[in-house]
């Protein structure tokens, strides 16, 4: 049965994940093992698929949906089993950048990897980014899709260090225009050129 | 009187033309295609094969008439001529004269779909500005039930159309060269159908006729050296030089 839910995961049959999680856990597999063998597992074969150029965002955006429609159902599960998540990450458009997909992208296999995802939205000011990671986020992932609004990573960066939180969280950025030598010189901890490597990165940053 | 080879781009053309025509320099202009930006790497690419092959001695110095263009610029390399690039993000700038003008509109209204004549008239097929036709739409959603099923397609659209949510003001440029009175009310129309903002800016030459006549304050272009490459920076002055290439 795990089986067939990561090869439902992996070719974004969402409407067959739900039915056949169900019936995995009335068969008694635990949520944590689905979790893992089931949804995790067939994230990390769908972004191998997309960097060996086999999968493209369409394959990755369906197998994402399928994922989280599967994870509904174990999230209050998994709570109650007390698994606790990879990390617990922040992530949003900058001010000013509207740009959507490829940062939805990014926490959907965020969560793929097994991280609870706040996702903020676009156009997220320095403040509303700060207040999460008050909250408790000890990852921030900005997106910027414009030379434009790239400014604002830094701009936010530097309100972290202003608020004394910078110390608390690791900060990653992405987006077309930003390359890993941009964030470096903003002082961010990473970079990824893509969603399936942005999960691998947050993974690293966390030591995990 | 100095020679200069202005590489620039489709959406530009009247305007540089028009800058070409009146500079006191002697100008070439040679086009590249709009839809290049879109992969970045081919544009840059496209631009560097341009320079590579403008002979030594052949002009005093290489316009770039491009912003960074999604980093399509950052990279390309000075061999033995300098090149100059103004200090944009991309067309926008230019068409409106200053990289102030382009912020304030810019921090106003963010969700800005901004329309030209030029960028209007030589849009290609499957280009996403302005004048996106529903047919492709159409294409793609049938390819999209093919390939995953009618439920993921309904998915792939809704998830693929909802940049156009975040978008509330049409903006049309007008540049004060030639007749784009239809290509404007096409706009105006397109504007109307998605329920935006619509409004009509007056594009400023002023950058580009700068570029053209040789007036590169530091402030608003770059001078890159030969050997040098174009980087990119994290202040006000977008971009710099590199001595690595």
């Amino acid at each position: 049965m795990i089986q067939e839910i990561r090869e439902a995961v992996i070719h974004g049959q969402a409407k067959d994940v739900v039915p056949k999680v169900q019936q995995a856990l009335q068969e008694g597999v635990a949520p944590d093992v689905i979790l893992r063998e089931g949804l995790i597992d067939a994230m990390r074969e769908v972004g191998r698929l997309f960097e060996e150029g086999e999968f493209f965002v369409p394959e990755m955006l369906i197998a994402a949906r399928a994922m989280k429609a599967a994870l509904e159902i174990l999230k209050p599960l998994l709570v109650d089993q007390g698994v606790e998540p990879l990390g617990r990450v922040v992530i949003g458009t900058v001010k000013g950048d509207l740009h959507d997909i490829g940062k939805s992208l990014v926490a959907m296999m965020m969560e793929g990897a097994g991280f609870e995802v706040m996702d903020l939205g676009v156009d997220v000011p320095s403040d509303k980014f700060i207040e999460a990671i008050r909250g408790g986020a000890n990852i921030l992932a900005m997106s910027a899709l414009l030379t434009t609004t790239m400014p604002n990573m830094k701009t936010t960066i530097q309100a972290i260090h202003e608020a004394g939180l910078r110390p608390q969280v690791k900060i990653m950025v992405g987006g077309a225009p930003v390359t890993q030598a941009y964030a470096d010189e903003i002082g961010a901890d990473g970079y990824a050129p893509d969603a399936s490597a942005a999960a691998r990165k947050a993974q690293e940053l966390l030591g995990k | 009187m100095k020679r200069f080879v202005a590489l620039t781009c489709e959406a530009l053309a009247r305007s540089v033309y028009a800058a070409a025509a009146t500079a006191p320099h002697t100008v070439s202009v040679r086009l590249f295609r709009q839809g290049l930006h879109n992969t970045p790497t081919r544009l840059r690419n496209t631009l560097q094969a341009a320079v590579d092959v403008i002979d030594p001695g052949e002009c005093d110095a290489i316009l770039l008439v491009y912003g960074i263009c999604g980093t399509s610029t950052i990279g390309l390399t000075a061999r033995h001529t300098p090149l100059v690039i103004p200090r944009a993000h991309d067309c926008i700038t230019l068409y409106l004269g200053s990289r102030q003008r382009y912020q304030q509109e810019f921090d106003a209204h963010p969700g800005t779909y901004w329309y030209s004549l030029d960028y209007m008239e030589r849009a290609e097929p499957g280009m996403t500005l302005g004048v996106a036709s529903g047919g492709i739409a159409e294409e793609l959603y049938t390819q999209y039930v093919e390939k995953y099923g009618k439920d993921n397609a309904d998915y792939l659209m809704e998830i693929m159309g909802e940049w156009g949510k975040h978008y509330d003001r049409a903006a049309f440029i007008d540049m004060g060269v030639g007749d784009g009175q239809a290509f404007e009310q096409m706009a105006h129309e397109q504007a109307q159908r998605r329920g935006w903002l619509f409004e009509r800016k007056q594009g400023d030459r002023r950058l580009l006729t700068m570029q053209l006549s040789g007036d590169w304050p530091e402030d608003e272009f770059l001078i890159v050296p030969p050997g040098c490459a174009i980087v990119q920076t994290s202040d006000d002055g977008l971009i710099g030089v590199s001595q690595s290439g």
